[in-house]
């Protein structure tokens, strides 16, 4: 029980969580089979990033703030990716009748 | 006694929000059905957003909320409509590429811990102004505040007109 209450106020639980988070996500966009679930695996890859950022800047940087400043960005740059990646998708969709990952060879040597 | 009662709520509050991150991520990924996908990434942003409130950052919680549940996730609810096929959910079958994810996060996590290993914590996450990032963001910050709005509109704009093509590439 007392490890349990230090546990929210300790960096290492966010770098694990982090991690963890990253692995999940790489595993995704390596064995998801269509696009949508590729960009949900990326997504969960980019919150593993914002979240080790987040806990670097908040316990080892004097100035939190700019850790604040740069997961905030990581967000705009996420949904701008998302937006670009969907309307890929639909048009992919469109063209092909198919978002299967491994149906989308035309560039395959 | 009613400080270590509210104490006991606190930190089971954030075994809770530990376990929505990582089970949402893991349904996120293994589920079967797209939906059920969806739904574990929606958990995960959420548990996600808890943990930056726990940081001290109740700025980046609501924004978490906002741009990611509020605008993300809708946006891949509707390409997930518009793009469904029966046949195509699931995941591909294990290989030897499942090591790599492993291989290199083990890796990542133990130069990262080796390197905190002398090092002191020199903050704790309370007691922030948040409301310096406002003026952070508009006195240094500014030429990528303002980049960041032009990358914005160009992916909107060129979101539209990729989904609007209606000839074969």
């Amino acid at each position: 029980m007392e490890f349990l209450a230090t546990l929210p106020n300790s960096l290492l639980v966010y770098v694990v969580v982090a991690h963890a988070l990253f692995a999940i996500g790489l595993f995704g966009m390596l064995f998801r089979r269509t696009l949508i679930g590729f960009l949900i695996s990326l997504e969960l890859l980019l919150q593993g990033v914002g979240i080790n950022i987040m806990a670097f800047g908040t316990y080892l940087v004097p100035d939190p703030l700019q850790a604040r400043i740069s997961t905030l960005f990581i967000i705009g740059i996420a949904a701008a990716e998302a937006a670009v990646f969907l309307g890929i998708a639909v048009a992919v969709f469109r063209n092909y009748q198919t978002i299967a990952v491994d149906r989308l060879i035309g560039l395959k040597g | 006694m009613f400080a270590s009662f509210v104490h006991t709520v606190y930190t089971l509050a954030f075994a809770t929000i530990l376990l929505l991150v990582v089970g949402g991520a893991l349904l996120a990924v293994t589920a079967r059905n797209l939906i059920h996908c969806f739904f574990g990434l929606v958990g995960a942003l959420l548990g996600v957003a808890g943990l930056y409130y726990n940081l001290g950052s109740p700025l980046l919680a609501v924004m978490q909320v906002m741009i990611y549940i509020g605008a993300v996730c809708v946006a891949i609810a509707f390409g997930l409509t518009l793009t469904r096929k029966q046949g195509e959910e699931g995941m591909r079958p294990l290989d030897i590429k499942a090591a790599i994810p492993v291989v290199l996060v083990v890796a990542m996590l133990s130069a990262t811990l080796k390197s905190l290993a002398g090092r002191e914590i020199v903050a704790s996450a309370r007691k922030i102004d948040e409301s310096r990032i406002g003026w952070m963001l508009l006195g240094d910050y500014l030429l990528p505040f303002e980049l960041i709005s032009i990358l914005l509109t160009v992916a909107v704009i060129g979101a539209v007109t990729i989904a609007l093509i209606n000839r074969r590439i």
